[in-house]
């Protein structure tokens, strides 16, 4: 009756995206905080719909790409190249939001050094693994 | 001299790699989604590599000449010009 966690027809990001949202869902139900349940549910429908559509033969590769349901080496070189460039937006908008954060909100100094933290140290593991992987 | 340099480097990128993936898939009379389905891509990665816009990975280049047949170098030419 269970499939196994493998056998769900989408990609393991995807497992991982879907598996993060209805923690969030039922979360925010459990909080009483039901438009953010409702949000976090179109979102993850949204996405399934997605990522379901995505896998179809007739699917086209921007699609593909979009819904992170790589079919091949290509798709999954231009989703590298096109995370590169949100990975970089992502170190660069974390150093600006810690400064603002420093002005404007200086209770939440900590999580937003964090963050950038994080970012780093994940920047710095991937590119390790990279250069041992190639 | 610095037309020189320039000249080297701009070889350096000119080289491309051709493909007869186009002729041999058309003289096998399949369409790009049956050669793609064949060795396991996408019909737009098959279309991609007949317009020279994506180099296939050495792992891709073998199952490509495997399937019409062929050696890699048959099938892929290097141009250096």
């Amino acid at each position: 009756m269970w499939m196994k966690l493998e056998q769900v027809p989408l990609s393991s990001v995807n497992r991982v995206l879907a598996a993060a949202l209805l923690a969030g869902i039922l979360l925010a139900g459990v909080l009483g905080l039901w438009p953010q349940a409702v949000i976090l549910a179109a979102i993850l429908l949204a996405g399934l719909g997605g990522a379901y559509a995505a896998r179809r033969p007739s699917a086209s590769d921007v699609h593909r790409i979009n819904a992170i349901e790589y079919r091949d080496e290509r798709d999954r070189m231009i989703a590298r190249d096109g995370l590169a460039v949100v990975g970089v937006v992502a170190l660069v908008m974390s150093l600006i939001t810690y400064m603002l954060g420093l002005v404007l909100y200086p209770d939440l100094r900590w999580p937003l050094l964090a963050q950038v933290v994080l970012l780093n140290v994940c920047w710095g593991i991937a590119n390790h693994v990279a250069v041992r992987r190639h | 001299m610095t037309s020189e340099l320039d000249s080297s480097k701009c070889k350096a990128y000119l080289s491309r790699m051709r493909s007869e993936v186009r002729r041999l898939r058309a003289d096998k009379g399949l369409s790009q989604a049956e050669l793609g389905s064949a060795v396991g891509v996408s019909r737009q990665t098959i279309n991609a590599i007949e317009t020279e816009r994506y180099e296939p990975s050495l792992g891709l280049a073998a199952k490509l000449a495997r399937h019409f047949g062929l050696s890699i170098e048959e099938i892929f030419h290097v141009d250096e010009t």
